[in-house]
């Protein structure tokens, strides 16, 4: 036997939390930003009765207003679930019980769900869960973080239901007369005092210093700093750990692979192996710490306050802070940072937030951009780490300053129209339960990428490692093109060695340097990139162009592929492929006549 | 003659009048529990001076300071009593 039971309740109300504890980590589909787009689904089982639980996505009405009210709302008149759980905040009643009273009115059976009764308990709140059932004919189950058990009550009253709803089909409660959104909230509020007349005693409030006037500031750019040492840092030494592993299946891959034709075999290794080897050694351990350590800011409420600080800039540009929590993701991966702006609620302010989000440097380009910092202050590019973190630091605000300006001009010309009201809502600060995060998001998030990745750069080790065999006339056929491209490249002011690689790492930003090496034939003589800049002459501008287009050429085919499956539109594809691409050819050129200018 | 929302200090209490906003703007603010009589506390301004956190039907919202303006309070605005 099979039921179904559905989710809803408002945003931060702890809805998440209790689907994964209800399902275990039996979860289909994860999501991203703690909003659920699409909704969710789970299962458990308790003998041969199986309960499909769907998450719907936190709105605060069912009116239709915005995507996830629409969604909710569809799903819950195509397919009326066996039990629908309406999950409300004690310590918030007054504004969460709205959406209890109005699914009330909808002719659902619910039970409804008071959540954070802890958290409740400890700012004096008492609500009378009693009067709260027989007001709305409803059972009320009450969970609390700090006992597992609270969790297999709602889990036992759920099966009470659906049991009872399979027996008794026609009884259902009629609909009620339909409530204006005002009524309701009135009603919700008249409800929460009766209920729970108690005035809560004030919380720590963290918000002075976090928002403070003098304190925000340092605070913010404290804890991102720490965000980006932890993971540039951190990575290296998984990442070194990797390496060393691969080598070793390598030579197991070898003696697999040994009854191949030569050809063939070579392709397979030191093609498809080695390069996505190299992706996923790069790749993972900067994912695997950057995903946990957001995660935690999130489910601390930190992220709604970052959009609180940053939003008056956005603003001026026509969109909202929101945007800059995409682009911090964007910094972890650009496909991620494309995913996160589904938590922009206007369509045209997250369409150019997707469109621009690639103008920000992802995990794959600072490798590039940390070697090209030496190169700009020493000629002979060795590392100061003081001065290279300067060199970054202007980077990250010239790819800010960027990232803004276009997205204002995008607002002004193609994605022109108003901006809907900014409503942040700031939710209290919630100690977050740790071992159970971690694991979600590495699974969900960072095996997801991870996954992607994979798909993209298996294919295109192979193409390239085939370019790379091929010859004309005796040459090379990759030292032959990037002689064709060096006019073209002379114009943004590098070689022609570096476009190539620029095109052909579009498969993964990380492939950059390795391949500009195998381009430019030097990868045998210990691969020391610096000679491809002292090798031009003008290294100086060489290094600086190249530092430009790395900031801003076209996204990776990762992102690109997220881009199209978040906007469905090839036409909103290519916008994202030529705007950054654009910008960067434009500011290589300005550079490099400066540059010419100058000497 | 009462004053409007973004004209509230830290700290000030007003109850809201009514909200000069066209319906589609509205309908955000309601759905949050922002009706006429509501009584809103101004929290605090962001660092930069826009947006506003203000706290109402025990949550706390950012609002910005152009939709605020459309938003009249009653007369006689209190200050917070810590």
């Amino acid at each position: 036997m099979q039921y179904t039971v559905a989710l809803a309740g408002n945003p931060n109300v702890g809805k998440s939390t209790l689907f994964n504890a209800l399902t275990g980590l039996r979860q289909h589909t994860g999501n991203w930003t703690g909003k659920t787009v699409a909704p969710a689904r789970g299962s458990w089982r308790d003998g041969d009765r199986c309960y499909e639980v769907v998450d719907l996505p936190g709105v605060y009405s069912l009116c239709g207003g915005t995507p996830e009210e629409r969604i909710a709302a569809e799903y819950l008149q195509k397919t009326p679930p066996d039990c629908l759980v309406i999950i409300v905040d004690a310590t918030a009643l007054e504004r969460t019980l709205a959406l209890a009273l109005e699914l009330q009115g909808s002719g659902q059976r619910p039970v409804l769900c008071v959540n954070l009764m802890d958290e409740a308990e400890r700012l004096g709140l008492h609500p009378d869960l009693r009067a709260l059932e027989r007001a709305l004919d409803a059972p009320v189950v009450p969970t609390r973080a700090d006992q597992p058990k609270s969790v297999e009550m709602l889990r036992s009253v759920i099966a009470l239901t659906c049991q009872r709803r399979s027996t008794a089909r026609e009884q259902m409660p009629p609909a009620q007369t339909h409530w204006t959104q005002e009524e309701t909230v009135r009603g919700a509020a008249a409800l929460a005092r009766a209920v729970c007349p108690q005035t809560p005693r004030p919380r720590r409030d963290w918000d002075r210093l976090l928002l403070g006037k003098w304190t925000a500031w340092p605070l913010t750019l404290g804890m991102l700093f720490c965000l980006f040492y932890l993971t540039v840092r951190g990575a290296n030494y998984p990442s070194a750990l990797l390496e060393v592993l691969f080598a070793r299946l390598r030579t197991g891959a070898e003696a697999l692979l040994a009854g191949l034709p030569e050809a063939l075999r070579m392709l397979l290794l030191e093609g498809v192996y080695d390069t996505t080897a190299k992706v996923v050694s790069v790749m993972l351990p900067p994912m695997a710490i950057f995903f946990p350590l957001f995660s935690v800011l999130e489910d601390l409420g930190l992220l709604p306050r970052l959009a609180f600080l940053l939003d008056r800039p956005f603003a001026a540009c026509g969109t909202c802070g929101r945007q800059g929590l995409c682009m911090c993701m964007g910094c972890g991966c650009n496909a991620v940072g494309v995913t996160g702006c589904r938590i922009i609620p206007n369509e045209k302010e997250r369409l150019a937030a997707i469109l621009t989000n690639a103008m920000v440097p992802c995990n794959g380009r600072f490798p590039t951009l940390i070697l090209l910092a030496g190169l700009l202050l020493n000629r002979d590019g060795s590392l100061s780490v003081p001065a290279t973190a300067g060199v970054l630091t202007g980077c990250m605000l010239l790819s800010c300053a960027v990232t803004l300006l276009s997205t204002g001009l995008l607002r002004k010309t193609l994605l022109r129209g108003a901006s809907d009201p900014f409503v942040l809502e700031l939710p209290p600060f919630r100690r977050p339960r740790l071992a159970r995060l971690l694991l979600r998001s590495l699974l969900d998030r960072t095996l997801r990428v991870l996954g992607r990745a994979i798909v993209v750069a298996a294919p295109a080790g192979a193409v390239i490692w085939t370019l790379s065999r091929l010859r004309v006339q005796g040459a090379p056929l990759l030292t032959v093109l990037a002689g064709d491209l060096d006019p073209v490249a002379a114009l943004l002011g590098f070689s022609g060695t570096l476009l190539l690689a620029f095109l052909l790492s579009f498969p993964a930003n990380e492939l950059l340097l390795p391949l500009a090496l195998l381009i430019g034939g030097m990868a045998a003589e210990g691969g020391d990139v610096t000679a491809l800049f002292v090798q031009s002459g003008a290294c100086l501008r060489a290094a600086f162009c190249t530092a430009l287009f790395t900031l801003f050429h076209w996204p990776c085919s990762t992102t690109l592929l997220t881009v199209w499956h978040e906007t469905g539109s090839l036409k909103w594809t290519l916008a994202a492929f030529l705007l950054p691409t654009a910008v960067g050819v434009t500011l290589c050129m300005l550079a490099n006549a400066g540059f010419s200018i100058l000497s | 003659m009462g004053t409007v929302m973004s004209e509230l200090r830290e700290g000030e209490r007003g109850t809201v009048l009514v909200l000069r906003l066209p319906p589609e703007r509205t309908a955000p603010l309601t759905r949050l529990g922002l009706l006429p009589g509501t009584e809103v506390l101004c929290l605090r301004r962001s660092p930069l001076g826009d947006p506003t956190a203000y706290r109402f039907r025990g949550t706390t919202v950012a609002l910005r300071r152009q939709d605020c303006a459309c938003i009249s309070l009653k007369e006689g605005i209190a200050c917070n009593t810590p």
